[in-house]
């Protein structure tokens, strides 16, 4: 328990711990309604789409996040319009976006070969290496998901359970699901100092899918997945710093290893 | 006032043609049941009503206003059809469900509903199924979701409900149960209802009019008329005519 109180003390750790659990909270909010919506794997389509973001913002030598947001939201929007517009199914969407991303991605690696490993921090997270202003940005862009999320609840609710049934309540479902998808891609765009973008999408998935397997009721489902993304945060953090592992990779295990009884409790009970 | 006017509708999907030609006045307090063959276009005049699908000719108005620019949406209580799986393994309560239908009533920012809980709990009753309250939805049966979905309905005390097959995946005892409800609902609460259903004995028994519908307009008037026209015994042959105009006759001497 020392050990804890003492790796509490360093500043580094103290902005992992907050923006780890503001964007973790962020991610387990949206995971719900992703999930039960089956389109949880556009935080993967959107974590390579802000790769390439990134690798042309290492490239054009700028802030890679301030690059990564507008085109990650962009991005969603394009999936959203391929999938509404366009007719294509929604995981081709997600996957046609993604694969266009990473050849972009690595054809502007190859092209500015000396940021390859700045690149790799974004690609697996660095969370212990993150800034002061990263975390003030992650605070507050975490706030603006937060509430809208709390604001447009009875809508995404109502959309997720019904969506054809939202629009005869008179709810606009598209500009509804515009914002959801935005919001995705701006947490997706945040998230990726966390776990990197190979690991983003499995913040947005474990939490909401290990409470969905207990809640009963759908705003206990919302506070569980909050609760078991921010306690994942944590003790990732901790765990890594005292075994010595990667810090974004350990916050996934500890996911994992909330998801497996959770499973398992559903199947026995 | 008209409930709804349907006046001269087509709908198309793409080429293929769903709908043509419609044209239908909903009195308030009447009991309509639309009945028709697969693909004849009952689900699509439904979503035209509701202006989820395009008109490609004609307009519909609803209490007087053209379906386009409606938006007193708590007026209507829609019961759409079920597949048995879609709510499998939804986290959400009867309770959450039904509630979920007071937006219609609401203006943006929407955060009054949990104040209203009174009102779930009367549609809830009003159904009979107020002790399922706090059950997840995806445990209940068909019937029971069915009757989740008819407070869903219900809740905003509409004066129009529109029902497509409400008792497609339930059983026959809970089906009689569930069009008893919907008939009260009709007749001491004066809500006008239009019905689709497949079984057109059991919706003769309880609409006053009815509708067939082969993507053009058969047949609008009440039952007795149909039981007496060329179009029944074009449509279901001559020997159907007991079966289905026997049940209405016994439940109008019931009556």
């Amino acid at each position: 328990m020392n050990a804890v109180f003492e790796t509490l003390q360093y500043p580094f750790i103290q902005r992992a711990i907050i923006s780890g659990v503001f964007i973790g909270c962020c991610c387990a909010f949206l995971g719900v309604f992703l999930v039960l919506r089956r389109f949880s794997l556009i935080g993967d389509g959107l974590a390579h789409v802000s790769l390439a973001a990134v690798g042309l913002g290492l490239l054009l030598n700028t802030q890679p996040l301030w690059v990564a947001i507008p085109l990650v939201m962009a991005a969603s929007l394009w999936i959203l319009w391929l999938t509404d517009k366009a007719d294509v199914y929604a995981d081709a969407a997600i996957g046609l976006v993604s694969a266009v991303s990473v050849a972009i991605g690595i054809t502007l690696a190859s092209i500015g070969r000396g940021f390859n490993v700045d690149l790799f921090s974004f690609l697996f997270g660095n969370i212990l290496a993150i800034s002061l202003p990263e975390v003030i940005l992650s605070v507050i862009l975490s706030v603006v998901v937060i509430g809208t999320v709390i604001l447009l609840y009875h809508e995404l609710f109502a959309i997720a359970f019904e969506e054809e049934y939202a629009r005869v309540l008179g709810i606009p479902v598209e500009r509804i699901n515009q914002i959801l998808i935005l919001c995705t891609a701006l947490t997706v765009s945040l998230g990726i100092r966390v776990v990197g973008t190979m690991l983003i999408s499995s913040l947005i998935i474990f939490p909401a899918v290990t409470a969905l397997q207990i809640a009963r009721g759908f705003r206990l489902a919302m506070l569980l997945a909050a609760a078991i993304s921010t306690i994942a945060v944590l003790a990732g953090v901790f765990l890594s710093c005292l075994l010595n592992l990667p810090t974004g990779a350990t916050i996934v295990l500890v996911n994992f290893a909330f998801f497996v009884p959770a499973f398992l409790y559903r199947r026995l009970r | 006032m008209n409930a709804i006017e349907v006046k001269n509708v087509c709908v198309r999907y793409g080429p293929m043609e769903a709908l043509c030609g419609i044209s239908l006045e909903v009195a308030e307090g009447d009991y309509v049941a639309v009945i028709g063959p697969n693909g004849s276009g009952k689900t699509t005049l439904f979503k035209a009503i509701l202006n989820l699908l395009p008109l490609t000719e004609g307009a519909i108005l609803l209490y007087g206003t053209d379906c386009r620019q409606f938006r007193d949406w708590h007026k209507i209580g829609y019961v759409p059809q079920i597949s048995r799986n879609l709510h499998k393994g939804f986290p959400a309560t009867v309770k959450e469900v039904v509630a979920s239908s007071l937006l219609a009533a609401e203006k943006f920012p929407r955060l009054v509903l949990s104040r209203q809980t009174e009102k779930v709990h009367a549609a809830l009753t009003m159904v009979g199924i107020e002790d399922l309250a706090e059950r997840l939805i995806g445990e209940l049966s068909g019937g029971q979701q069915q009757r989740v979905f008819l407070a869903r309905a219900m809740v905003n005390d509409p004066q129009l409900l529109l029902l497509d097959e409400p008792t497609a995946a339930v059983d026959p005892t809970t089906r009689e149960r569930f069009y008893q409800t919907v008939k009260e609902l009709n007749d001491k609460a004066g809500k006008t209802v239009v019905l689709i259903s497949h079984d057109g004995s059991q919706a003769g028994q309880y609409a006053d009019k009815l509708v067939y519908l082969d993507k053009h307009l058969v047949f609008y008037g009440n039952f007795a008329q149909f039981c007496a026209s060329p179009e029944m015994t074009r449509y279901f042959g001559p020997h159907a005519q007991h079966l289905i105009c026997g049940q209405h006759s016994q439940a109008e001497e019931n009556r």
